[in-house]
């Protein structure tokens, strides 16, 4: 045992040692030099966390208003996870590769930088390459290969440590190592601290699920609590497959939730990534004011891709659950071509209920908008009663542009299958040129048809013009007193 | 018998409690005004956060190396997931920055110590290394390189874990001694003494290192309560 005494630290010198204002002579010299060392600035290595930490604060501050108060906490474990897809996303920016996800193992540990980065590229390295295949491809690769790759090092030293799974190379073995109770232990490893970074220690097997694509989703019961950009970062970066896994698992009330917070650039671009499965799917299990609102939401162009990839089942649906205005609005905004698909597609009955639940001027201009062969296979497809309804509630100006479009086959269609009362009313709205053109086209026994059908006083209103102009063989079939009227005008 | 050196309980109350003064120990070169970072993180600026990460990590990776060895790194990345997440929260400069950040992370610390119910796995001190620093000369010692950084930190560490605490919050951390009384949950009298003693400590040791290395010293964490303190 050493005879020799530190020299006494005075409470002064004590103070200057501690807050590095000593100068020489302070204290004695080994002690000086070990604390300036311990305070030495720091290196590099001990900053391996930098992009990660970033990455949270960014994913945090993305929605500061949302976030600041009753949000600061997501609580569902999903809504952690999208979270970190945005912060996996964040991170693409600013990293290369597996190498900057994977800490070092800093200051403590005895292990240089060169032993750090053997380690990573080592396990992270090698499985970046075939991660995330559903992703977009439109950035670097390797980059997003990070994370994903991450998961597959630690599914793999589960594997290796545990009898029970076996082949990670498979789906099956991959939910199978995640799911083991091996996975705690493995994660102690500082290798894997960027995960635990990420989403908590808790939550890394949810997160390499999904980051994986395997089929074991978490409950997705708080996506609605997200905030909303956070949300649209985290569906547009879904791939197909799981954006509607998750979203068609979503209860329907929070699922309207999460789609009208979507603005519309976002909802426009998770609509139309959707398999028309999916979509039709998660539209008919909105409640009608979140449908409409979604619908009305989305600008022309998808609005038309959404409803024309649809199945005859779901747009049948989808149309018939969208209250008036709302569906009014829809169906005006199509452009011809997409409006005539989607009505044409249309079931007889459903078509019916459509258009006549629409109000006058949206049905006015969703008829006058299509094209002669879509509007001749809407006319013939509504069955009569519906077919008076929507030409009796057409104004005269749209109910003109209808009739007068319409081929001559159509027309006899149509005018022939009307009830008296709808045809009296039509033939009586229809503006006189209109009506001289319309009853021209007919031809004769169609024509003669119609006429002998409508009463006295209707053909009292007929104006002599188009009387006059009609074939004497259906002239001689009207009632003496229209002939007489006639005669007289 | 280091806890035998004399020193002056009336410590406690005779030094000035108005030591506001925070400090710095190793203002990072080129690192542009930290003061202005905080607030411009909170208001969202990733480049401010950085600044804030760069000066302040190194120096939480250190203090938590003595509470919990070589899981400092997970126990950080747990902190700052934390610090992101509640920035907008906290009211303060960057001295105060410093303090919460150092808080957060002791907390984490010892939830971790908690969950894994064990001791931080501590590395005894290589004494060859440290008679090697101390034998340094002063031209080398402005060049103190990385494996010294380490070797003076886990000589630290083995100090009485109050010691080990008070003597990297205020020399590693940089905090004065009310703000790490703060964090340590303690008056700043009981900082102070804590820390005298602690380098008290450290120069004896290092005086015996140099004369008789000794083999292995056990680690004083060793000697760590498991249950988290003044919580």
């Amino acid at each position: 045992m050493s005879t020799s005494h530190p020299r006494r630290i005075h409470r002064k010198a004590a103070e200057q040692l501690l807050d590095g204002s000593a100068g020489p002579g302070a204290g004695p010299d080994q002690l000086t030099r070990v604390l300036a060392a311990a305070a030495a600035p720091g290196r590099e290595s001990e900053r391996a966390g930098e992009q990660m930490a970033v990455a949270a604060f960014q994913a945090h501050h993305l929605a500061p208003v949302a976030t600041s108060r009753r949000g600061q906490m997501i609580k569902s474990p999903l809504a952690k996870l999208l979270t970190t897809k945005v912060l996996a996303t964040a991170l693409a920016a600013f990293t290369t590769g597996g190498v900057a996800l994977a800490a070092s193992t800093g200051a403590f540990t005895g292990s240089g930088p060169a032993h750090v980065g053997a380690d990573v590229s080592s396990s992270a390295g090698p499985v970046s390459a075939g991660a995330q295949a559903g992703a977009s491809a439109s950035s670097a690769p390797a980059v997003r290969g990070g994370a994903p790759g991450l998961c597959r090092t630690l599914a793999s030293r589960v594997e290796s440590a545990s009898a029970g799974v076996n082949g990670t190379a498979s789906q099956v073995g991959l939910e199978q190592a995640l799911a083991s109770p091996m996975l705690t232990q493995m994660l102690g490893s500082s290798v894997f601290s960027p995960l635990i970074a990420t989403v908590g220690t808790t939550n890394v097997a949810d997160y390499c699920a999904l980051l994986l694509d395997l089929p074991r989703l978490p409950q997705p019961d708080g996506l609605a609590q997200l905030p909303a950009p956070v949300l649209t970062a985290t569906l547009a970066q879904l791939p197909a497959g799981t954006l509607s896994q998750v979203l068609t698992s979503v209860p329907a009330s929070g699922l309207a939730q999460v789609l009208t917070t979507l603005p519309a650039p976002g909802l426009s671009q998770v609509l139309t990534t959707l398999p028309a499965s999916g979509l039709s799917q998660v539209l008919i299990s909105l409640p009608a004011s979140g449908l409409s609102q979604v619908l009305t939401t989305l600008p022309a162009g998808t609005l038309t891709q959404v409803l024309t990839s649809l199945p005859a089942p779901g747009l049948s649906q989808v149309l018939t659950t969208v209250p008036a205005p709302g569906l009014s609005q829809v169906l005006t905004s199509l452009p011809a071509s997409g409006l005539s698909q989607v009505l044409t597609t249309l079931p007889a009955g459903t078509l019916t209920q459509v258009l006549t639940s629409l109000p006058a001027p949206g049905l006015s201009q969703v008829l006058t908008t299509l094209p002669a062969p879509g509007l001749s296979q809407v006319l013939t497809t509504l069955p009569a009663p519906g077919l008076s309804q929507i030409l009796t509630t057409l104004p005269a100006s749209g109910l003109s542009q209808v009739l007068t479009t319409v081929p001559a086959g159509t027309l006899t269609h149509v005018l022939t299958s009307l009830p008296t009362s709808g045809l009296s009313q039509v033939l009586t709205t229809l503006p006189s040129s209109s009506l001289s053109k319309v009853l021209t086209a007919l031809p004769a026994p169609a024509l003669s048809q119609i006429l002998t059908h409508l009463p006295s006083s209707v053909l009292s209103q007929l104006p002599s013009s188009v009387l006059s102009q009609l074939p004497s063989s259906v002239l001689s079939q009207l009632p003496h007193s229209v002939l007489a009227q006639l005669t007289v005008g | 018998m280091p806890h035998d050196v004399p020193m002056d309980r009336s410590v406690d109350t005779a030094l000035p409690i108005g030591d506001a003064k925070t400090v710095n120990p190793s203002p990072q070169p080129g690192v542009p005004d930290l003061a202005s970072a905080v607030a411009d993180a909170q208001r969202g600026d990733p480049e401010a956060f950085r600044r804030l990460y760069r000066d302040t990590q190194p120096r939480l990776l250190r203090y938590l190396g003595a509470l919990v060895g070589d899981d400092a790194e997970d126990v950080a990345s747990e902190a700052w997931l934390q610090v992101a997440r509640d920035l907008q929260a906290f009211h303060g400069d960057y001295d105060g920055f410093r303090g919460w950040v150092a808080t957060i992370a002791r907390h984490r610390a010892i939830d971790h110590l908690r969950r894994h119910s064990r001791r931080p796995p501590t590395t005894p001190v290589p004494v060859e290394e440290l008679t090697d620093l101390t034998a340094t000369d002063d031209t080398a010692a402005c060049a103190l390189d990385a494996v010294s950084t380490d070797a003076a930190v886990r000589l630290i560490a083995t100090l009485p874990p109050d010691q080990a605490e008070a003597v990297l919050l205020r020399v590693v951390v940089g905090l004065d001694a009310e703000s790490a009384g703060r964090v340590l949950g303690k008056r700043a009298g009981a900082v102070r003494t804590a820390a005298y003693r602690g380098l008290r400590t450290l120069a004896k040791r290092l005086e015996q290192a140099g004369d008789h290395p000794p083999p292995g010293r056990p680690s004083a964490l060793s000697h760590r309560p498991q249950r988290r303190p003044r919580e």
